[in-house]
């Protein structure tokens, strides 16, 4: 997203494509480049848990199943860059010595550029998610350790196309564990880092808990909560019985250590309200129910539409209960993470809320607005441009009115705050339902009560 | 025969005043609490065995349960290590609450007898441990008998009295301060 | 020629004196000039005023800080408790602008005042730091040969960071005496317990058999992960801890093995060529092996 103008009804949004070096109108998805590309770097989507190539497809599922080039890391642009001459090029041409082929598409372009596309639309809903917390943060837990994960690469761990094709396999020796603790609220209810509970990991850490128990039941598992939140349908039977099929649940002790030990195991040290005394674990494999944060740029994001960030970094509603996909800006609605945490039912009934309302507010194809809203006297107007700034919704412009630079309001946009009525200095504008008389008039009304 | 009592804590005896004293001895984040466990996991109090240690003093801090707390000598086995301070989610500063709840007790003479010995070394000799028989062991490995601290310098001693005596040791110790 | 106060405590000078002995031999190497500072207090302790109020803990502290003002230099100690108490007495201070000037108050009827311009370092840090691993390196005159080291940095070296000038990159994970001890020639791995507390402290002062359990469990988990040839302290008041607790619990006939431990600044010294009976002189585990293994031996 480059560029944003316009307001509800009329937004004019321009959306940067990324040069991928592959031409996608011929690009099978077939993955011949994925797998002679010589270039190996740390595969993001696995999270570094293993590597991918310099031309790849993000992950097996993605939709649409094409490659793109990594410019950054590809050999052809890096020598380019430095000699001037091109280079490797082996996902195009293959290797005609070994008689390996290149791309058979012939989608492979080298001279792809970043393109600009304009769209105009009425609603926009912006759902881009969360990140989950690098365990880098919490030196307390060994991070230097390759065996004390987040709880997202476990998850890559366990999937049948993740980096171990499914097996389950410690990090650093690549020996299958015995023992697992994992530890919740890493990074969540922590002032330190967030302050609010993440919501999700304590059922994903059952989940966790059940695929393992089902798959392997000889491992041995540790659960470590402070407590265990399973609020919603068919949560709390979910915990019941993953208990029942032995993983073991150590409450009211957030973990303090994990330490590494000269043999390769990791002793975790936790606390067990009910034993009522510290409890100490040798395990083989640590996970960390990582904190979900906010994505990077969702301030961006945000300020492109005028849509406010809370506190914590998410997107703020306009309020909690009545207007949870509207933000401040009309128009603008969000779903999802982005929000706030939450798990995937709730993800998809605020999804479907968010586009019923981004309906409800283009198909009769007029939009009514508020009353209260602020407006220009154009005679009055000084032209000091104080107002511009200070408007919080980007809803005022200065114009040329006969054949001076006046600022004008755009109704559409504004929000009737009222900032810009009493900032201007010419008392030029009028912040209707809330004038100087109609205050004071209410002040004597009150007074006279 | 020996009293029994049984195993229950009358929550109504909650004295607000107490907390609030906690408050002002340095316990300021007292509130912030949610009962993680964290410190509880690694502190010396919990692990060697205590009674009392970080997260039910803190607990029974929040509770007011002032004559559980006093009655109980745990807070002064506390090591000081501040291991606690270092990974309280809540940056409670749960040492602070520690030496909140030792200031409350103190000046209710609520403490060992040997923190008074304490107090007594390092007023009168401005050494808290002040072990006999220094002198041979210093000469041994060839320094001079007494090290070059307020031992050494009587006139410096008395200045150095002067400063306690501007402090709250003058209220708390049972010694006199001469 | 570079300075330093060197600030003993109480421990070091009246229980420890070997330490004292040891830590002037290793400045005196290493080219830096100790200056003793004379009048000095206890730091004081944390059973005694800080256990009264914060007010009565700075004004103590500040004692010692105003001698280190008085000559314009920096402080090493090389017990734990003393870097604690002195540097967090200071950022008490140093955060609350109206303490600082109570103290003041106090400091104004001895004709004395608190500025707060003196750092105080631990002799972890000033090695590490003021010294330099390179400059330790090139004094070595007893190589350790190997000598398999256990370190035990302490908890105050350690914590609470936000009151420390300089510290380990990751406090749960100490690195700096383990360079230090590689510096001199000794081998000196990470094991799980590194970080534990040792037990010495208010807790041996009022629970000593809980205190020499929690000692033993460390010990234990020392022996089993790395059977070193010493254990290494960061601080006086631990090794009291590592080598009297030691002797005790084998008096109890608790352990089946001994461990010789040893000060930094005493392993240091040893290492710059000082005399082990005047090094080692209050050691209670027996150091033979040690010093063996120095000489060449196995």
């Amino acid at each position: 997203m480059e560029e944003v103008k316009g307001y509800v009804g009329n937004f004019d949004i321009k959306i940067k494509k990324k040069a991928k070096y592959v031409d996608w109108d011929k690009c099978i998805g077939c993955g011949v480049c994925t797998e002679i590309c010589p270039v190996k770097v740390p595969n993001e989507y696995n999270y570094g848990l293993n590597q991918r190539r310099a031309a790849y497809i993000e992950y097996p599922q993605a939709v649409p199943k094409k490659a793109v080039i990594d410019e950054p890391n590809c050999l052809y642009f890096k020598t380019f860059k430095k000699t001037g001459k091109p280079a490797c090029q082996i996902c195009e041409k293959g290797i005609p010595a070994k008689n390996i082929q290149g791309c058979p598409a012939d989608a492979i372009k080298f001279d792809d550029r970043d393109e600009f596309v304009d769209i105009k639309v009425g609603a926009v809903i912006i759902a881009t998610g969360f990140k989950p917390m690098s365990k880098t943060h919490f030196k307390e837990y060994s991070p230097q350790s390759p065996d004390v994960i987040t709880s997202m690469e476990f998850e890559r761990i366990l999937s049948a196309t993740g980096p171990t094709g499914g097996e389950l396999k410690r990090p650093s020796d690549g020996t299958k564990p015995k023992t697992i603790a994992m530890i919740s609220c890493v990074g969540s209810r922590d002032e330190r880092y967030h302050s609010y509970c993440s919501k999700v990991c304590c059922m994903y850490m059952l989940k966790h808990a059940r695929i393992l128990k089902e798959k392997y039941p000889y491992i041995n598992l540790y659960l470590f909560f402070i407590d265990v939140r399973t609020a919603g349908k068919d949560f709390e039977e979910f915990y019941v019985y993953t208990k029942g099929l032995g993983a073991k649940i150590i409450r009211g002790g957030r973990v303090s250590s994990v330490d590494e030990k000269p043999n390769g195991k990791l002793r975790v040290r936790g606390f067990d309200v009910d034993l009522g005394s510290p409890v100490e674990l040798e395990a083989d494999l640590v996970v960390l129910a990582t904190a979900i944060e906010p994505p990077d740029g969702v301030d961006d994001i945000g300020r492109l539409f005028s849509a406010t960030c809370g506190r914590e970094g998410f997107l703020r509603e306009v309020h909690t209960k009545l207007y949870p996909v509207e933000t401040a800006a009309r128009g603008v609605l969000i779903a999802g993470c982005v929000q706030g945490p939450k798990d995937i039912p709730e993800s998809i009934a605020q999804s479907r809320a968010a586009a019923s309302s981004a309906a409800s507010l283009i198909i009769p194809g007029k939009i009514k607005f508020e009353a209260i809203v602020s407006e220009v006297d154009r005679e009055k107007c000084s032209s000091c441009g104080v107002c511009v700034p200070l408007c919080p919704y980007s809803a005022i412009k200065i114009e040329t009115y006969k054949d001076k630079e006046k600022a004008k309001i755009e109704p559409a946009l504004c929000a009737g705050c009222g900032v810009c009525a009493s900032a201007c200095p010419s008392r030029a504008i009028t912040f209707h339902g809330f004038t100087t008389e109609q205050v004071i008039e209410q002040i004597s009304a009150l007074v006279e009560a | 025969m020996e009293e029994s009592s049984v195993n229950v804590i009358n929550l109504n005896q909650c004295d607000e005043e107490f907390i609030k004293e906690l408050e002002k001895f340095g316990a300021e984040e007292l509130k912030e609490c949610i009962q993680c466990g964290k410190c509880a996991s690694t502190c010396p109090m919990a692990l060697a065995g205590l009674d009392f240690y970080i997260k039910r003093i803190i607990h029974a801090a929040t509770l007011g349960l002032k004559d559980v707390l006093l009655e109980d000598s745990s807070v002064w086995g506390c090591q000081s290590c501040n291991r606690c301070v270092e990974i309280c989610p809540m940056d409670v500063k749960p040492y602070e609450v520690i030496q909140a709840v030792r200031r409350a007790a103190v000046r209710v003479e609520s403490c060992p007898a040997n923190t008074y010995e304490g107090l007594r070394n390092l007023y009168k000799n401005g050494h808290a441990v002040f072990p006999k028989g220094f002198e041979e062991r210093r000469k041994k490995v060839g320094l001079p008998e007494k090290p070059p601290t307020l031992v050494s310098h009587e006139e410096l001693r008395k200045k150095f009295q002067e400063v306690l005596k501007q402090t709250s040791l003058a209220d708390v110790a049972p010694f006199k301060l001469d | 020629m570079k300075q330093v106060g060197l600030f003993l405590g109480c421990n070091i000078p009246f229980n420890r004196p070997d330490i004292e002995y040891s830590a002037r031999y290793i400045l005196k190497e290493l080219g830096v000039d100790a200056v003793d500072l004379e009048g000095a207090s206890c730091c004081p302790a944390f059973g005694t005023m800080p256990s009264l109020d914060i007010e009565g803990w700075a004004a103590a502290s500040a004692w010692n800080l105003v001698l280190a003002d008085e000559k314009g230099i920096d402080l090493v100690t090389g017990c734990g408790s003393c870097y604690g108490s002195l540097n967090e007495a200071k950022h008490h201070m140093e955060s609350h602008p109206e303490l600082k000037e109570k103290v003041n108050q106090i400091y104004a009827k001895v004709g004395k005042e608190y500025k707060g311009t003196a750092k105080i370092s631990n002799f972890i840090n000033f090695l590490y730091e003021s010294v330099g691993l390179e400059n330790i390196k090139a004094k070595v005159k007893n190589n350790l040969n190997g000598l398999k080291c256990a370190v035990q940095t302490g908890c105050h070296n350690l914590w609470p960071s936000r009151a420390y000038p300089s510290n380990e990159d990751n406090t749960f994970y100490p690195k700096r005496m383990r360079e230090i001890c590689e510096a001199l020639g000794g081998a000196a791995p990470h094991y799980s317990a590194i970080t534990d507390c040792c037990g010495m402290g208010a807790l041996r002062s009022n629970a000593s058999d809980k205190s020499l359990a929690l000692f033993k469990k460390k010990l234990d988990v020392i022996k089993e992960e790395l059977d070193p040839d010493i254990c290494v302290i960061g601080c006086s008041s631990c090794l009291l801890q590592f080598d009297g607790g030691q002797a005790l619990l084998a008096e109890q006939k608790k352990l089946n093995y001994q461990i010789p431990a040893l000060h930094l600044v005493q392993l240091t010294a040893l290492a710059l060529g000082a005399d082990v009976d005047k090094v080692a002189a209050f050691a209670k585990i027996p150091l033979n092996g040690v010093i063996n293994k120095i000489k060449g031996g196995n």
